[in-house]
């Protein structure tokens, strides 16, 4: 039977040959603090998504522009609306014609 | 009462700093400082807890410090021993190839430690594992250098006692 001294001797021989770890320390704080920013990067994604899908369209860009003149001849089919009329509901502020103008 | 302070404060100031840089300190004797975590603790991983917290520590105050090492060891000692009075075992320690008869041996050990007091494992740690003296250990857990040799030998007692009582 072996000696307990001796057992005990033999285990702290054992924990004298537990290879040395690389890293400092198992708590990673690093990770810890690299959290909030993960979570700021992720809502800033978030927010440039969402803005961009949002976005106000450029009514200056010209598939806007043919969009909007193919959408005013189609209310003005629908409807049977004079174009003066329709120019009113032009949305970004150009001056108005009135209809002796127009004419 | 602000000049003893001050005073104070100046006496600090002027006390020699460590001569070895810290980055330079923790490189040579991390691993030290981690056996000796790891035979009092019985667990790599929260040796390596210990011993980050303790280096950590160090850099805090380490113009105040003028003699590092014995002052990491003696912090080091005092965290670990905190930590056993938290928890007694901290899981199987790194697997190494070993017969069946070693494994069973250092399980049995183990277990046996675990039943011991925080104190009472760190003194046959400090005392069987890395050799310290006498002076060293009491310095390092605040007793009377008598009373170490007298707790040494309950120490063994128990840990023989419990050990046969498990095998």
């Amino acid at each position: 039977m072996k000696d307990a001294m001796d057992a005990l001797g033999r285990y702290y021989a054992d924990l004298g040959r537990v290879p040395v770890p690389e890293t400092p320390g198992r708590k990673n704080r690093s990770a810890w603090l690299l959290a909030p920013v993960g979570a700021g990067l992720g809502y800033a994604a978030t927010y440039l998504l969402m803005a961009i899908a949002t976005a106000p369209v450029n009514p200056a860009a010209p598939e806007y522009q043919a969009r909007w003149q193919a959408l005013r001849a189609q209310v003005a089919e629908r409807h049977g609306l004079e174009p003066p009329l329709v120019e009113r509901a032009e949305p970004h502020g150009r001056r108005l014609q009135t209809r002796e103008e127009k004419a | 009462m602000e000049g003893v302070r001050r005073e104070r404060m100046r006496v600090e100031s002027e006390r020699a700093a460590p001569a070895v840089s810290f980055d330079d300190f923790s490189q040579i004797h991390r691993e030290q400082l981690f056996r000796l975590a790891l035979r009092i603790l019985g667990a790599a991983d929260p040796a390596q807890d210990v011993v980050q917290d303790v280096l950590l520590q160090a850099l805090r105050h380490w113009r105040r410090i003028e003699d590092p090492l014995p002052w990491c060891r003696r912090a080091l000692v005092r965290r670990a021993l905190s930590e056993l009075g938290r928890r007694r075992r901290f899981g199987p320690m790194p697997n190494r190839a070993c017969t069946d008869e070693d494994l069973l041996e250092r399980l049995t050990v183990e277990r046996a430690l675990a039943k011991l007091k925080p104190q009472a494992r760190a003194l046959l740690a400090l005392a069987l594992g890395e050799g310290w003296s006498y002076a060293e250990i009491a310095v390092a857990l605040k007793i009377p250098e008598g009373t170490v040799g007298s707790r040494l030998h309950k120490a063994k007692a128990d840990f023989r006692r419990v050990y046969e009582d498990m095998r």
